[in-house]
C-alpha cells in the first residue's frame, strides 16, 4: 500500500509541476506565455534525452539531432500546401505534395526520432564513457550537417516558416505529461529496471544475463521517439525554425537542466527544465531590459554555463542529488 | 584522378600550414588529456581569448601584443586547472567532458559580453596582419604566417620531445600519463606535473591563437570553434592515447580540410562534415585506440 | 635507538563504502625490523599498506611515521617522507626503460645523489644494470619484481612496503627476492612484508601479524613456522 503510494508521488510530483506552469501559461499575458511554454517543452524535451542518459548513464550530446529531425519532419510535414512549391522547392515530391495536421504530424516526428536512434543506436550502443560522447557528438554534427545543406529534406540554412502554431498551453502542457508519463512507465518496466542495474554495475549486470548493448538501444530508441516528439511540439510552438536552433545551444541548455536537476532521477530531469528554463527566461528578459538596466547580451549562457559548471564540480548529482520525489524524510 | 590534377603547389602549401596549425592544438589537447584523462572541450576558448587579446592590444608593439596574448592565455589556462579540472580529478571523463563543455559555452558568452560593448560584433586585431603579407618562394605564393606556422611547429614539436624525452619532468609526464596512481605512490607530485601539462597546453594554444589571427583578423565570440571540433575529430581518430598519434591525427585532419577545401568547389563540399564525423564514428567502433595506434586498446576510463 | 618505533598503526579503521575492511588494528615497525602481515584473501592486507600510503583514508585511528602522524589523500606526500612501496602486480611502467623506472623512483628521494643510489641498485640487482636500456615490459616477471623494489629502494626510504612481492613468480625467483630483502634490512631499512606463502614468511620476518577478516587476530614469531597447528589455527580463527 505504502508502496502504491510511493510511486504514485513519484509520477504525480512531476505531473503536478508540469500542469502548474500550463494552468499559469493560461493566466499570463500573450507575450509572457511564450515563456511557460518554452519551460513546457523543455521539460518534454530532457525528460526525452533523460530516458536514455539518466537510466543508462551513459553520456549523449547527441539526442538533440533526434529533436531536430523531429522538429524539421513535423515543420516540413505541416506546411501548408500552397504555400510549400513556393518556400521549399527542392523537396522530394512525397514531402513537396502532402501536408497533414499537426496531430499526425507528431506521431511522424516522433516515428522519425525513433528510426533514426535506432539505426544509429546499432553501433553506437556498444561504446560507453569518452567514446560515448564523443561518437554522440559526432551524430549531432552529422545530422545537423545534412538538415543545413540538403535541401530535399528541409529549408537547407534558410528559416523554415509558415508551421502552424498550434502548441498552445494545452498541448504543450499534454505533451509535456505524455512524455514524462511514457518516460515513468519505462523506468518501472522489467527493460527500464535492467537498464538501471546494468547503471549501477555493468559487470554483475553482464553476469547475470543482462544484454548491456540492446538494453542501451531500447533506452536510446525510446529516448529518440520522445525526442522527435519533443522536437515536433517544439516547431509547433515557434511557427519557424532553423537547423542553428536545434544544435550546440540547445545540446548545452538541455545537457544543463538534466545535470543542474540531477541525472538519475525523473523528478530531475522535470525539477531541472523548469528551474533552468525559468532562470534563462528571467535572464533572458534582462538582456532585453524588462528590469531596468539592460544586462548584456550573453549574461543569460554565462549564468547558465557557470551554474551548469558549479554542479558538476560541487553537487554531481544535481539539485534533487538523483532521487525521486518521496513524502518520506530522506535519512541524513 | 581530377581531384589530384587541381590540386597546385599553392594549395599543398597551404594545407601543410593548416596542418601545423592542427597539429599544435592536437598536442595541446593531448598533454592534458594524457595527464588527467581530460578531453578539453574548452580548449579553443583558450586559443579565443588569445585572439581577443591581441585585437585589443591592436595599437601596442607587436612584440607586446603577442607577449599580453601568451599571458592571458597562460593564466586562464592555469586558472582552468585551478578551478575546473582539479575539483573534477576523480570524476569520470564523461562528466569531465560535459563540465568542460559548459565551460567551452561560459567562456564564449563572457566573450560575447565583452565584444558587444560596442554594439558591434567581431574586433579586429590589426597589429599581427602585416604576418599575413605573402612572399615568392619558386613562384609559389606563400604567406610568411604559413612560414610562421610550420616552424613553430617544427620547432615547438622538437622541444617538447626534448622536455619529455631528457628531463626529469618530462620523464614524470610520461610516467603519469600511463599510470597516474602509481607514480604518485613513487612521490611524482601530481598538482606540479598537472600544471605543468596545463602550462605548455595554453603556451600551445597561444601560439596558435597568434597564428590563426593572422590569418583570420576579425576576433569573433565562436573563434576557433570549428576548429577545436574538427582537432578533437583529428585526435581521436589518430589516437587520444598517445600523444604522437593524436599530433599525426591532428595534422592529417589539417591537411586534408586543406587540400579538399582548396581543390573542390564549395558545391562539392558541403557534406564534408558528414563524412568526417562518420570516420570519427566509425573509427571509435572498429579503432577505439585511434587509426595510428598499435592494437585495440579502448578508450577507456582507467581508474 | 634501535627499538624507536618508525612506523605505527594505532587503532586504524578503513572502511570501503560501508563496509569495514580493517577494524581497530595496532601495528608497529622497529627500525631495521622485517614484519610479516599474513591472512586469507580479504583479510584487509592491502587495504592496510593502502592506508599507510595515504591512498585511502582511515575512519578512525592514526598512522604515525617517526612520531609524525601521516595525512590521508597525498600518496606523493607519503612518499616524500620516507616510505616506498611496492605494488601488487608490481606495475612498471612497461614502454619506458629500465633505467627511466628506476629514475622515476627518485621522484621521493630527500637529498643526496641520485646517481649512486641507482648504481646501489644495480648493485643488488646486477640483472637490472644489465638490461639497464631495455623496455621495461619486454622484462620477465621476476626481473619485472626486482625493477619493482629497486624502484622503490633509489629513494632510500625508511620504511619499505611489500604487496606480495612473490606472486605469481617461480621458485628460485621467490629466493632471490627474499634474500634481497635481507639485503635490504641490513642497510637499516624496516620492511612490512605482505605475503600470501604464510610459513615462509613467518620464518624469514622478525614478528609477523595475521590478520582476519579486517581485525588482528595474533602475532607470530619464527619460532611458531614449524608449528602447523598454530599456523593453522593462525588462519581459520
Amino acid at each position: 500500500m505504502t508502496r502504491r503510494l510511493g510511486s504514485t508521488v513519484q509520477l504525480l510530483g512531476p505531473a503536478a509541476a508540469i500542469a502548474a506552469v500550463g494552468f499559469v501559461a493560461t493566466l499570463v499575458s500573450r507575450a509572457n506565455e511564450i515563456y511557460f511554454l518554452n519551460a513546457l517543452v523543455s521539460v518534454a524535451i530532457v525528460v526525452a534525452i533523460y530516458v536514455f542518459v539518466g537510466n543508462s548513464g551513459v553520456l549523449s550530446f547527441g539526442q538533440i539531432s533526434f529533436v531536430a529531425v523531429g522538429a524539421f519532419a513535423a515543420g516540413v510535414l505541416t506546411v501548408p500546401l500552397e504555400s510549400k512549391v513556393g518556400v521549399l522547392p527542392d523537396l522530394f515530391p512525397f514531402l513537396r505534395d502532402h501536408t497533414v495536421g499537426s496531430a499526425t504530424s507528431l506521431a511522424l516526428a516522433a516515428a522519425v526520432g525513433g528510426v533514426l536512434a535506432l539505426v544509429v543506436g546499432l553501433p553506437l550502443m556498444r561504446l560507453s564513457g569518452l567514446a560515448a560522447g564523443i561518437a554522440t557528438f559526432a551524430v549531432l554534427e552529422i545530422v545537423h550537417n545534412l538538415l543545413r545543406e540538403w535541401t530535399k529534406i528541409g529549408p537547407g540554412a534558410t528559416t523554415l516558416s509558415l508551421v502552424p502554431e498550434t502548441t498552445g498551453a494545452l498541448q504543450a502542457t499534454l505533451g509535456a505529461l505524455l512524455v514524462v508519463v511514457v518516460a515513468f512507465a519505462y523506468q518501472r518496466s522489467r527493460l527500464g529496471r535492467l537498464l538501471r542495474a546494468t547503471r549501477e554495475d555493468p559487470a554483475a549486470a553482464q553476469a547475470v544475463g543482462v544484454g548491456i548493448h540492446a538494453q542501451r538501444l531500447w533506452a536510446f530508441t525510446l529516448s529518440g521517439v520522445l525526442c522527435g516528439f519533443a522536437g515536433g511540439l517544439y516547431v509547433h510552438m515557434l511557427g519557424s525554425i532553423t537547423t542553428e536552433q536545434v544544435y550546440l545551444e540547445l545540446t548545452f541548455i538541455t545537457l544543463a537542466m538534466l545535470v543542474v536537476g540531477g541525472l538519475t532521477s525523473l523528478w530531475g530531469a522535470v525539477l531541472g527544465a523548469l528551474a533552468v528554463s525559468g532562470l534563462d527566461s528571467v535572464l533572458g528578459k534582462a538582456e532585453e531590459g524588462s528590469f531596468g538596466p539592460d544586462l548584456p547580451t550573453g549574461s543569460r549562457l554565462v549564468v547558465v554555463g557557470a551554474l551548469m559548471a558549479l554542479v558538476l564540480i560541487l553537487r554531481p548529482s544535481g539539485l534533487t542529488g538523483g532521487r525521486e520525489l518521496s513524502l518520506r524524510r530522506r535519512p541524513a | 584522378m581530377n581531384v589530384l590534377a587541381v590540386v597546385d603547389a599553392q594549395t599543398l602549401v597551404d594545407a601543410v600550414g593548416l596542418g601545423a596549425v592542427y597539429a599544435l592544438m592536437a598536442v595541446g589537447i593531448g598533454l592534458v588529456f594524457g595527464v588527467l584523462r581530460l578531453v578539453n572541450f574548452a580548449y579553443g576558448q583558450l586559443v579565443m581569448a588569445g585572439a581577443y587579446t591581441l585585437a585589443f592590444t591592436s595599437t601596442w608593439p607587436v612584440a607586446g601584443s603577442i607577449a599580453a596574448c601568451f599571458a592571458v592565455v597562460i593564466a586562464l589556462s592555469l586558472l582552468m586547472e585551478r578551478a575546473v579540472f582539479r575539483p573534477l580529478r576523480t570524476s569520470s571523463p564523461a562528466v569531465m567532458l560535459v563540465t568542460t563543455f559548459a565551460v567551452a559555452f561560459l567562456l564564449q558568452s563572457v566573450a560575447l559580453i565583452v565584444d558587444v560593448r560596442d554594439d558591434t560584433i567581431g574586433e579586429p586585431a590589426s597589429s599581427v596582419a602585416p604576418l599575413n603579407q605573402a612572399i615568392s618562394l619558386a613562384g609559389v605564393d606563400v604567406r610568411k604566417v604559413t612560414l610562421v606556422a610550420v616552424g613553430v611547429a617544427i620547432v615547438a614539436l622538437g622541444l617538447l620531445a626534448l622536455l619529455l624525452g631528457r628531463t626529469t619532468i618530462g620523464l614524470q609526464m610520461r610516467a603519469a600519463a600511463a599510470d597516474f596512481r602509481t607514480a604518485r605512490l613513487l612521490g611524482v607530485r601530481a598538482d606540479r606535473v598537472i600544471a605543468f601539462a596545463v602550462v605548455l597546453s595554453g603556451i600551445l594554444a597561444a601560439a596558435v591563437a597568434v597564428i590563426l589571427t593572422v590569418q583570420n583578423p576579425l576576433v569573433s565570440p565562436d573563434f576557433a570553434l570549428k576548429d577545436t571540433i574538427v582537432v578533437l575529430v583529428g585526435v581521436v581518430v589518430g589516437g587520444i592515447d598517445r600523444l604522437w598519434t593524436a599530433t599525426l591525427g591532428g595534422f592529417a585532419i589539417g591537411f586534408a580540410t586543406g587540400v579538399i577545401n582548396g581543390a573542390l568547389p564549395t558545391e562539392q563540399t558541403v557534406f564534408l562534415p558528414s563524412a568526417v564525423f562518420a570516420l570519427v564514428i566509425l573509427v571509435l567502433i572498429l579503432r577505439p585506440a585511434g587509426l595510428f595506434a598499435r592494437g585495440r586498446g579502448a578508450l577507456v576510463e582507467r581508474v | 635507538m634501535s627499538d624507536a618505533r618508525i612506523l605505527e598503526l594505532d587503532g586504524v579503521e578503513v572502511r570501503h563504502g560501508s563496509v569495514a575492511a580493517v577494524r581497530d588494528l595496532d601495528l608497529h615497525l622497529l627500525e631495521g625490523e622485517i614484519v610479516g602481515l599474513i591472512g586469507p584473501n580479504g583479510a584487509g592486507k592491502s587495504t592496510t599498506l593502502h592506508a599507510i600510503m595515504g591512498v585511502l583514508a582511515p575512519r578512525a585511528g592514526e598512522i604515525r611515521l617517526k612520531g609524525r602522524p601521516l595525512r590521508a589523500g597525498r600518496p606523493e606526500d607519503v612518499a616524500r617522507a620516507g616510505i616506498a612501496l611496492v605494488p601488487e602486480g608490481r606495475r612498471i611502467f612497461g614502454d619506458l626503460s629500465v633505467e627511466e623506472n628506476l629514475r622515476l623512483g627518485l621522484a621521493a628521494r630527500r637529498g643526496g645523489d641520485g646517481g649512486s643510489a641507482l648504481d646501489a641498485v644495480y648493485e643488488l640487482f646486477p640483472i637490472l644494470a644489465a638490461s639497464r636500456g631495455r623496455q621495461a615490459g619486454a622484462l620477465s616477471g621476476g626481473q619485472q619484481q626486482q625493477l619493482a623494489i629497486g624502484r622503490a629502494l633509489v629513494a632510500s626510504p625508511d620504511v619499505l612496503l611489500l604487496d606480495e612481492p612473490s606472486l605469481g613468480l617461480a621458485p628460485t625467483v621467490v629466493d632471490v627476492v627474499f634474500a634481497a630483502l635481507a639485503a635490504i634490512r641490513e642497510r637499516g631499512v624496516s620492511v612490512l612484508l605482505v605475503e600470501q606463502r604464510a610459513q615462509r614468511t613467518v620464518a624469514f620476518a622478525d614478528r609477523t601479524y595475521v590478520l582476519g577478516n579486517g581485525e588482528l587476530r595474533m602475532i607470530l614469531t619464527p619460532a611458531d613456522a614449524d608449528d602447523t597447528e598454530r599456523m593453522i589455527a593462525a588462519y581459520l580463527s
